[in-house]
């Protein structure tokens, strides 16, 4: 049942979604977080169905701000592994379960999946994903697939390397800054397959974002 | 000159629009009074300044020999730099602060839940 992981689930108004996610994370995790950003649906209510811990945010911090509350009941509840999943759906149980056993079985600190098959996003989304994936290359010298996925899981012991700082409700950085900083800090970082959703049910940035990121990317590199 | 006059009028109203504006502010005491006079004095300058530009003009033009729009130019982009800069500091501080404190509030409320259990 991984009792060393803490499977954690960020949701902002993921009443359509929630339940189904939770009926299979609980078939397989013993420990599951997830932190509400203040929804204003009834997403609350249906997490208390569940057997998982529930944090709620008085008001929407963002994704960024999320993790950190996770990542802070992760340490005071001393869980040697922290996962982050996805409340809309998109990723699947059976995924972060693979995540998990590899990194139980391997020296690996940080473990991301990645879409395997971005053939099912629209051609922005494609574009910018891969876009992305040959800025990080050129400037951190690593081949990653994925730097934003939100499917991952890393030991609480290198949190100092991989700390954020990204926070705000508009974007979603958080993610791609732990993958530079994970890189940057030399920390031993894997990647596994993941399913791919169609890019309708997928959530993503927009062109600016995904400009902005990509100075952030430089910035995270040279200047932090 | 009607664009000089034009500026100067539209200059003016805003300056009285922002003198309202200071009052209201400092009613509601969101400024205090060193901070009301502050801007109280820096809206009756631009008052003074768009109602007789040429004395400034005069001014400038006979002691430095410079453009006054030359220098108001460079010291408006200054000051407006190093106030966004400023505002841009402060509310990143004030934005950590309140999501610590409402990360903290969160994570006490299911830890003492726990303690409960």
């Amino acid at each position: 049942m991984y009792d060393e992981v803490l499977v954690t689930i960020l949701a902002y108004n993921e009443e359509k979604k929630i339940s189904e996610v939770l009926i299979e994370l609980t078939k397989k995790f013993k420990n599951i977080l997830v932190v509400d950003n203040n929804s204003e649906d009834s997403t609350r209510k249906k997490i208390k169905n569940f057997p998982v811990f529930l944090i709620k945010h008085k008001y929407n911090l963002g994704k960024s701000e999320s993790m950190k509350t996770a990542l802070e009941f992760a340490k005071i509840k001393k869980f040697k592994y922290l996962a982050f999943m996805d409340a809309d759906g998109q990723h699947k149980t059976d995924d972060l379960e693979k995540i998990c056993q590899k990194i139980y079985k391997n020296r690996s600190e940080i473990i991301i999946g990645y879409r395997k098959n971005l053939s099912l996003l629209n051609l922005k989304k494609r574009i910018g994903t891969i876009i992305l994936q040959k800025v990080f290359s050129f400037f951190y010298q690593k081949k990653l697939f994925d730097i934003q996925s939100g499917l991952r899981i890393f030991k609480l012991s290198i949190e100092p390397k991989i700390y954020w700082y990204s926070s705000g409700i508009t974007h979603y950085f958080a993610d791609a800054e732990i993958t530079c900083n994970a890189v940057k800090n030399k920390c031993d970082i894997d990647q596994i397959p993941i399913e791919t959703l169609s890019s309708e049910e997928y959530k993503g940035m927009n062109i600016v974002q995904g400009l902005y990121l990509m100075i952030m990317i430089m910035y995270w590199r040279f200047i932090r | 000159m009607i664009i000089k006059l034009i500026l100067s009028i539209l200059s003016i109203i805003f300056s009285l629009i922002m003198i309202y504006i200071t009052q209201i502010n400092y009613k509601r005491k969101i400024l205090n009074k060193v901070n009301y006079l502050l801007w109280i004095s820096v809206w009756i300058i631009i008052i003074a300044v768009s109602i007789r530009p040429e004395f400034i003009d005069n001014y400038f033009l006979t002691k430095y020999e410079t453009d006054i729009f030359y220098i108001l130019s460079i010291i408006s982009i200054i000051t407006l730099v190093i106030l966004y800069y400023f505002s841009l500091m402060k509310i990143n501080i004030l934005e950590k602060k309140i999501n610590s404190l409402l990360r903290a509030e969160s994570l006490k409320e299911i830890l003492d839940k726990l303690k409960d259990k």
